[in-house]
């Protein structure tokens, strides 16, 4: 037993970091064809070792140990709306949903916290209004889906667009200024682990965590052991929106990070990165904190490349690709099941 | 040329599902109807899939008349001449099997010239199939018929067929073997692949991959079947019919049913008649409409879980897919109809160890090996996981207790095993619900047989008053009790 336990860890970690190796060897291939084009296209005629060069000093390096510039409460800080909503995607998926609004509930978290704190209050009930904010966002999906069947794929996806256009034009009109809440320092990544091992918890220990993974079995099963699968679907997903909608308050309130939550920032944001991170860790609560670091820690060094040969979009186009080989790998071994009525 | 059509030698015993001894070796000669013996459905399906390339890591050496061959994909083993009809239906329900056949290369494009090939092909072989009705209204042995005029479109030289049993009554194997015969006069071979004896001693040659580990009836224990006066009705259904929101017919259509204690009712179909309805309707899993009696309680309008505290479990087959959930571990499975109970419970937080106690200690009043870790449940073999769900549901001490398709790919100790297992609820004056496609299962345990056919009941039998053969006319809807239908020979 205890040999399966370990066997099917290191699985897990030999997955996750194959994934994040391969995606970073395809993206240098990438920087460096990119950074070939730019080199020709000014006219001088450059070979391939400069462009490997380029790709590298101006891109890959920076890419990956950018992050570490600013040193280590940077990067826990950051890290923290990357696990938060890391952890997000893993609880819907161990119910065997598919949370895609993460970008979503994440901007009305957000905007539910820079509201609290224009009103005045302190920092904790920001943080309670970004949850039930993101509470919101995630439950609508959810009772479509218990009541009309409606795929929460996309309902998720769709509803990304109408919260991030309602909390741009809530923002931008009323003004808010950032910042108004103290910088809370080490506080945020504590949230995070907390927030990370209270998930593990619940999926292990309690009742409604058990209820979870047994309809992420199959909902036969669930409704077999007498469970009500719409209930648990609507809990799961407000959690879900709970925990993305925390991680928007986070990074909005520290004094780390000061932006407004513009629309091109909130989709390319946290809303890949968590996906991409609990998709590395297999689902697992425990596994998104190492991972939304590493995740966190290569979106930081994307920002750190060269403006003028790589556009930010290229370190985001690399993140993707690992979220594109992490689900890819996850699903490999998953192809053949038992024969059988339909799950 | 070495005078075979197949020769399939695997060393490695990663290859081959569960057998930790040496590898398997095949040899097949054209023209022959060959048969492989295996130990379970598990094995059969892993030697199916290995031949037809839908295995990829396969460590061993492949020769085709005598060529070697690497078989990578299923497109490497249609090159190859190999094709199958699998123990799994394979057909999409909403195509009509004139669609299907066109999907072969062989086929003229256009649709009249491609009826016209396929009821050549239909005529040649004596097969009488419906080329235009959506394969959901198809009988199971229409969709049979037609997945192997399907694979025979295809130009082929190795005919696959994975477990035939499974899906056909007696009469429809008997039917089939002449069709196997002309085929293999064309010089071309033919493969049964099977854990079944008497499907194996059809063929003109065989190779036995059991591993002597003995399938003869010798070997096994004995049925605890005992002389027993069925006792009063515990279970009655009246006019159960359940209609499904998309489909034309009647899923299950106006069932009427008795259990009684002390009996086994053996309820026999075919794939696609309706038993997975049935147990879903008997539980509670499912809305139909019609009536159900508990011991002369009404229950009709009771959710699942009441009705388990009424007395009616529900002990679905390692097939089902949800018996057990797979990812929870064994204790939490055992407690799943309890786990809200304060036995299991407090205050939200489960209680792991009074799981574990209870699991250990319902599985050993049982009589089953308590697995002992924490692992999930799905790391269990199919027998392992079916005695498990047995134990849980026996543990509740139901007065009926419904046992869907138990036995399902087990092998015949395995399912011996289960059945001593029925037979135990029914031996202590409970009554067992058989729903089972296995022909011989209903035969050997049950005490009375209830035909099921496309959703409705087409007649009751006292299993030592009928024959295989008779069942299987009435599996097929070849006849109905309370009509007199003359016996088509064609169909």
């Amino acid at each position: 037993m205890r040999k399966n336990k370990v066997r099917s860890f290191l699985g897990a970690l030999l997955r996750a970091v194959f994934c994040l190796a391969l995606a970073l060897l395809i993206g240098l291939i990438g920087l460096t064809a990119i950074a070939f084009y730019q080199l020709q296209s000014g006219g001088n005629s450059a070979g391939l070792a400069d462009a490997v060069n380029l790709a590298m000093e101006g891109g890959f390096l920076p890419l990956c140990l950018g992050g570490f510039e600013a040193g280590w409460s940077a990067e826990l800080t950051a890290a923290a709306p990357v696990i938060l909503t890391a952890l997000a995607a893993a609880l819907a998926w161990q119910a065997g949903l598919y949370n895609l609004g993460l970008a979503g509930q994440y901007a009305l978290g957000a905007a539910a916290a820079i509201e609290g704190a224009a009103w005045g209050l302190p920092w904790f009930a920001c943080l309670l209004l970004a949850a039930a904010a993101g509470a919101a966002g995630g439950v609508i999906p959810g009772l479509l889906k218990a009541r009309f069947q409606a795929h929460e794929a996309l309902t998720t996806v769709l509803m990304n667009w109408i919260c991030l256009y309602g909390v741009q034009a809530l923002l931008q009109g009323l003004n808010r200024g950032m910042g108004l809440l103290p910088d809370l320092g080490i506080l945020i990544p504590v949230i995070a682990a907390g927030a990370a091992l209270l998930c593990w918890g619940l999926l292990r220990y309690t009742v409604p965590g058990f209820e979870i993974r047994v309809l992420g079995d199959s909902e036969t099963m669930a409704r077999y052991a007498g469970m009500r699968p719409g209930k648990i679907m609507v809990f799961v997903m407000a959690l879900s929106g709970v925990l993305a909608g925390i991680g928007g308050a986070l990074a909005f309130i520290s004094g780390e990070l000061r932006a407004v939550p513009n629309l091109n920032l909130a989709l390319t944001g946290p809303g890949l990165h968590g996906l991409a991170a609990a998709v590395l860790a297999g689902g697992n609560p425990l596994g998104a904190v190492p991972t939304g670091l590493v995740i966190s820690h290569l979106a930081r060094g994307a920002a750190q490349m060269n403006a003028a040969v790589f556009p930010q979009e290229c370190g985001e186009w690399i993140l993707a690709l690992t979220l594109l080989l992490g689900s890819l790998l996850l699903f490999w071994g998953k192809g053949k099941r038992e024969g059988g009525m339909k799950k | 040329m070495s005078g075979y059509a197949l020769e399939l030698d695997l060393g490695s015993a990663a290859a081959w599902m569960g057998r930790a001894e040496g590898g398997v070796s095949l040899r097949v000669k054209r023209g022959e109807i060959h048969a492989v013996l295996t130990n379970s459905a598990d094995e059969t399906a892993a030697l199916t899939e290995i031949l037809t390339g839908q295995r990829r890591h396969v460590q061993g050496e492949f020769r085709v008349d005598g060529n070697e061959a690497k078989i990578r994909s299923p497109r490497d083993a249609l090159m190859l001449g190999i094709g199958a009809v699998y123990r799994q239906d394979g057909l999409a329900d909403a195509l009509t099997l004139l669609d299907h056949y066109r999907l072969a290369p062989g086929v003229p494009r256009g649709k009249k010239q491609a009826r016209a090939t396929a009821e050549a092909a239909a005529e040649k072989y004596g097969l009488k199939v419906e080329w235009t009705i959506p394969a959901a209204e198809l009988s199971a042995v229409e969709r049979f018929r037609g997945e192997l005029l399907c694979a025979l479109a295809e130009d082929i030289d190795i005919l696959i067929l994975e477990e035939p049993a499974d899906r056909l009554p007696p009469l429809e194997m008997e039917k089939l073997l002449p069709l196997l015969r002309r085929f293999t006069e064309e010089n071309k071979t033919v493969l049964l692949i099977t854990r079944r004896m008497e499907t194996a001693k059809t063929a003109s040659a065989c190779t036995d991959l059991t591993g002597s580990r003995g399938t003869d009836e010798g070997a096994l224990p004995p049925l605890e079947k005992r002389k027993i006066a069925a006792g009063s009705v515990a279970l009655e259904a009246r006019h159960l019919t359940l209609e499904k929101w998309g489909r034309e017919e009647p899923i299950l259509r106006a069932v009427s049913l008795e259990a009684r204690a002390g009996e086994v009712t053996a309820v026999l179909g075919l794939p696609g008649s309706g038993l997975e309805a049935l147990a879903a309707v008997l539980a509670g899993l499912e809305k139909a409409s019609g009536r159900l009696r508990l011991n002369g309680k009404e229950i009709t309008t009771m959710t699942a879980k009441e009705r388990l505290r009424a007395g009616i479990a529900l002990a679905p087959g390692p097939d089902m897919g949800y018996g057990l959930a797979g990812k929870a571990t064994l204790p939490e499975n055992m407690a799943l109809h309890h786990y809200r109970s304060a036995a299991f419970q407090e205050s939200g937080f489960l209680k792991k160890g009074e799981m574990r106690a209870y699991a250990d200690q319902a599985l050993e009043r049982q009589g089953t090996d308590p697995k002992g870790d924490a692992s999930a449940a799905g790391n269990s073999t199919r027998a392992e996981k079916q005695r498990f769900v047995l134990a849980r549901e026996t543990e509740e001490n139901p007065e009926v207790l419904i046992a869907l398709k138990p036995t399902e790919g087990l092998n015949r100790a395995e399912a011996r095993d289960i059945h001593n297992r029925l037979l135990t609820v029914r031996n202590n004056r409970r009554s067992v619900l058989l729903l089972t496609e296995d022909l011989r299962e209903a035969m050997t345990v049950g005490d009375r047989i209830l035909v099921l056919c496309q959703g409705a009941v087409t007649g009751e039998f006292e299993p030592s008053w009928t024959t295989e053969r008779e069942l299987g006319l009435y599996m097929a809807g070849d006849r109905q009790q309370g009509r007199e239908e003359p016996f088509d020979e064609e169909e």
